[in-house]
């Protein structure tokens, strides 16, 4: 068997510069600053940076102030009260399962079809692009319109068995219409990142080198293609899910009772519980973003 | 080899069968709705009951309140595209000129954060602070006996709050777009420039600025479509009564109205399609422009 | 002539164009946290010469660069331009032109409008949006070979070409120095080779003060007046590329440029060192008597054919015009040695030879 040496494999946040063939004496500082620029520039960088931080950070301790500010000094009952609040519990456990059925399908769907046309159909890629931004020029408002006239459609159906699917579909505590919307929705997201992924790790390369050296076609997927994907996988999956925790358009729309929508409500009966909320959902989603970066940037730091 | 060829074309048909998944599922859960929209947008119920195809919804969604709607929903867009744009640029300058690698990572996350799912909490976050119970509202009425509504005309629930409120899920998203842009500025140009005798100014007229225009107009139209389809935020803090479109076609699926109300609803989500398609073509044009100037 | 420095050999062409110096650094220092880029340089730049700044990445060469071009300070220490202190001027005031190492031409403009830029700001060659700024940068353009891709844009230039725009550009605006910063890294090796010779015909053509930094040991032998080695900020030796390669003044420099062989053998009177039988001529500081090291390089080694030699090939490697060999040495030392190629064919691996230097090999102190 005739050994195929592959080109080597960059990390897949390294741009190279045409080859160079030794970085020039770069002294270690970056040499796009000019230290003699110093004082002006790094002057109003500050005050940009610092109101900036005002503006940002502001309506936040505002808010949060909001949420402790007691009629007895401040406290933390706010947050203590979220779990007793009524239907929190069976809104927030059907917006979690919506998020994980439409990871699901996201994953289930695209690995496949992004593999298949890196690895097979490089011809197809094109189609696929283009289908996979299309959700981007239809406003989540808009596209609920039709969803809608096609429901109304199913569930005036003469068949009994379609109007039982569509039924099914609707269910109150867990709409599977909307996981399957959200997928469409989150589309454009996942195939960005499935894309960058597989170009930036070089997928086609792997695959050839694994294959030259005898391995079969699952041990290849399984061993190579994953791991090499894991961070463009991590980063969709986050994606679609943070995109199912916020949506609130086709959900309040399709009178859905999914955790955003309760949450617009709650401040009916409870304004400082909606704000807790809010700030919650909004630290929440900044953490578990934080985590997918920091974890992408070990992967890619493991990289030699 | 010549097996392997042979195999080769023998199985390309079958891989294309791969994607069916793929085509099948967008076909069905965006492809349909989409023409079930443009259908709908022209159905009119006659006077037997019996549908036809017409432009009435059309018209009513183009002419009197429905056209109000579009053009505020137009104009409050634009402003806060333009605003948010240039505060946006400014804000990714400095954050991408200076030097800690950790403010970058947490302006990209926090970013990020804001610009996708910021829409709804923020409106929370702005009746806590502003609204009619907010802080700063009781605040301000206690120390110093103004109304913020109406003495200082800040009112949260008006046009001017929604859109304030904008910004901030606007701005950030103008930070995520342009900063891949910003950091594509080589240094060399600068220097190259200021070598040849160039002035900061005449930098950014003659080099940074015409590289990075054809991004930054694309960005305002992305920055535009994204105000534009805004629902949540509008929603939240007016209880729907804001004459945007979004909003009115919420109003007009709502069981509240008369029948027939359902393809109306469909004629302001097709003109809303129709605003924001090109709009959004647009960006994709200008970023694949500058990508190849700055990489 | 006189020696400006005493670390620096007299510039060949000092007095080309009225003597003097273009440039000079005097103990220049900079450092970057604990690295020190530079540290106490010294160099001076005759008039229409071409010194190269050669070194190792890290070396500092390119700090010294852009401390000269005003796009950085220096800690302590002087740059002349011309004789007066070029401190405080701002880089857009020191009519420096300066080639980068790879995508520095603006990508919105077309070559020519690139070539243009300096001109425009400075109101040359007729008015902002005179013809006479556009005829002057065609011009520069035929004189770099690109005429015919005056309206492309930066992205439909080839890696070459685009160096090419980048050279025109610099050289527009009538530099007083002339800056190229590995100008040619980027580039193929076929490319490289063209464009450097086109770049020092231009420089002499011009006569324009050059300061060329380069890792590229061949590069800068091949299109310098003087090479500058640098180690660690400093200057290890500043002379001639024929100096440098003959005489390196340091072992430093004796292992940067090219190749060398280092031989023990014992110095024997002043001057003269006894290396196996033979008793040679060398050059370097004289330690006294004892054993020593001298350099000698693979050309200088001379191999015959010898049944009852001592030495025997180990391996050869066939390089074109010569072919290198690797000659194991009976005390168990390696030894490389450079035969044109017509007599390599008869020395394969296992031949025994008998070796001997040339004259003047270099004591290594």
């Amino acid at each position: 068997m005739v050994a195929v040496i592959g080109a080597p494999v960059a990390p897949s946040t390294v741009t190279p510069t045409a080859g160079a063939p030794a970085p020039t004496a770069a002294p270690p500082q970056s040499r796009g600053r000019v230290r003699r620029a110093g004082p002006p520039v790094r002057f109003w960088r500050g005050v940009v940076l610092g109101l900036a931080g005002l503006y940002f950070l502001g309506p936040v301790l505002v808010a949060f102030w909001f949420t402790v500010d007691g009629a007895d000094g401040p406290s933390l009952a706010a947050y203590t009260r979220i779990f007793t609040a009524t239907g929190f519990v069976d809104a927030m456990t059907s917006s979690l399962l919506l998020g994980l059925i439409s990871v699901a399908i996201t994953l289930a769907l695209m690995v496949p079809t992004m593999l298949l046309v890196h690895l097979r159909l490089p011809r197809a890629r094109p189609y696929v692009e283009v289908f996979s931004l299309l959700p981007l020029v239809i406003p989540p408002v808009a596209l609920v319109v039709g969803v809608r006239g096609v429901l109304g459609w199913g569930n005036g159906s003469e068949f009994v068995e379609v109007s039982a699917v569509f039924t099914a579909l609707q269910d109150k505590s867990l709409p599977l219409v909307l996981a399957l919307m959200y997928v469409v929705i989150a589309l454009p997201f996942t195939y960005r990142s499935l894309d960058a992924g597989l170009r930036g790790s070089k997928v086609t390369v792997l695959v050839e080198a694994a294959l030259n050296l005898g391995a079969r076609w699952p041990t290849v997927l399984w061993r190579v293609v994953l791991p090499a994907l894991r961070t463009s996988l991590l980063n969709a999956g986050f994606l679609a899910f943070a995109l199912v925790m916020g949506e609130y358009t086709i959900a309040k729309i399709l009178i859905f009772p999914t955790f955003p929508v309760w949450l617009a409500q709650s401040g009916a009966t409870d304004g400082q519980l909606q704000v807790a909320l809010a700030l919650l959902s909004l630290a929440v989603t900044w953490a578990l973003l934080l985590i997918v970066v920091a974890v992408a940037g070990r992967t890619r730091k493991a990289k030699p | 080899m010549r097996s392997g060829t042979a195999a080769r074309r023998a199985r390309l048909p079958w891989s294309w069968f791969g994607l069916v998944p793929f085509f099948g599922y967008v076909s069905v859960f965006f492809l349909l709705p989409t023409a079930v929209i443009a259908y709908s947008a022209f159905r009119v119920r006659g006077e037997g009951g019996a549908s036809t195809f017409g432009v009435a919804n059309m018209s009513a969604a183009l002419g009197g309140a429905y056209l109000d709607a579009l053009w505020n929903s137009a104009t409050m867009s634009l402003v806060c595209a333009v605003i948010a744009a240039v505060l946006g640029m400014v804000l990714a300058y400095a954050v991408a000129t200076s030097r800690g690698g950790l403010l970058q990572k947490l302006v990209s996350t926090s970013a990020a954060v804001l610009a996708n799912f910021g829409g709804l909490p923020l409106a929370f976050l702005f009746v806590a602070a502003i609204g009619n119970a907010g802080v700063l509202t009781v605040f301000v009425q206690e120390r110093l006996g103004l109304s913020l509504r109406d003495d200082l005309g800040l009112d949260l629930y008006s046009r001017g709050g929604v859109q304030f409120v904008y910004l901030y899920f606007l701005i950030p998203l103008m930070v995520l777009v342009i900063t891949p842009a910003i950091e594509g500025l080589r240094p060399e140009w600068r220097e190259a420039a200021e070598g040849l005798g160039a002035r900061g100014w005449q930098y950014w007229r003659h080099v940074a600025g015409p590289a990075l225009l054809p991004h930054f107009l694309g960005s305002i139209a992305l920055l535009f479509c994204t105000a534009f389809s805004s629902y949540a935020t509008a929603e939240a803090l007016t209880n729907g009564t804001l004459a945007i479109t979004p909003l009115r076609i919420d109003g007009a699926l709502s069981g509240n109205v008369l029948a027939g109300q359902e393809n109306l609803g469909a004629a302001l989500a097709l003109s809303m399609i129709v605003v924001v398609v090109p709009l959004t073509l647009l960006y994709q044009l200008m970023q694949r422009r500058s990508s190849r100037w700055l990489q | 002539m006189t020696n400006p420095s005493v670390r620096n050999e007299t510039p060949p062409r000092a007095t080309v164009n009225g003597g003097g110096t273009a440039v000079s650094f005097v103990g220049v220092r900079r450092t970057f946290g604990a690295v020190n880029a530079l540290d106490g340089l010294d160099l001076d730049v005759a008039p229409g010469e071409l010194v190269a700044l050669l070194g190792p990445s890290g070396c500092g060469k390119t700090t010294a660069l852009r401390i000269l071009a005003g796009f950085d300070q220096p800690d302590s220490g002087q740059v002349l331009v011309g004789g007066s202190d070029a401190a405080g001027l701002p880089a857009n005031r020191r009519d420096m032109g300066m080639v980068f190492q790879s995508y520095s031409l603006f990508p919105t403009m077309t070559a020519q409008d690139n070539v243009a830029f300096g001109l425009g700001l400075r109101g040359r060659g007729g008015g902002r949006r005179g013809g006479g700024r556009l005829a002057r940068a065609r011009e520069l353009l035929d004189l770099v070979g690109l005429a015919d891709h005056v309206a492309k844009f930066p992205h439909q230039l080839s890696g070459g070409q685009q160096q090419r725009v980048a050279l025109a550009r610099a050289l527009a605006i009538a530099p007083r120095v002339l800056l190229l910063d590995e100008p040619l890294s980027a580039l193929d090796a076929k490319v490289r080779y063209q464009l450097r010779e086109e770049i020092r015909r231009i420089q002499l053509d011009l006569g324009v003060t050059t300061l060329l930094v380069t890792h590229d040991q061949e590069e800068a032998l091949a299109v310098a007046d003087r090479v500058a080695v640098m180690r660690a900020g400093r200057l290890e030796q500043c002379a001639p590329p024929s100096e440098v390669y003959r005489r390196p003044a340091t072992p430093f420099v004796a292992e940067f440029v090219g190749t060398m062989n280092h031989i023990p053998a014992v110095a024997v009177d002043r001057g003269t060192v006894r290396v196996g039988e033979q008793t040679l001529v060398c050059d370097g500081a004289w330690p006294g008597p004892g054993p020593v090291t001298v350099l000698a390089r693979p050309e200088a080694v001379l191999v015959h054919e010898a049944t009852e030699g001592d030495t025997v090939v180990s391996a050869a490697t066939f390089y074109g015009a010569s072919t290198r060999l690797r000659l194991a040495r009976p005390d168990g030392a390696e030894l490389l040695a450079d035969v044109a190629s017509h007599r390599g064919g008869a020395l394969t691996p296992g031949t025994r030879v008998h070796v001997s230097l040339l004259d003047r090999p270099v004591l290594l102190a």
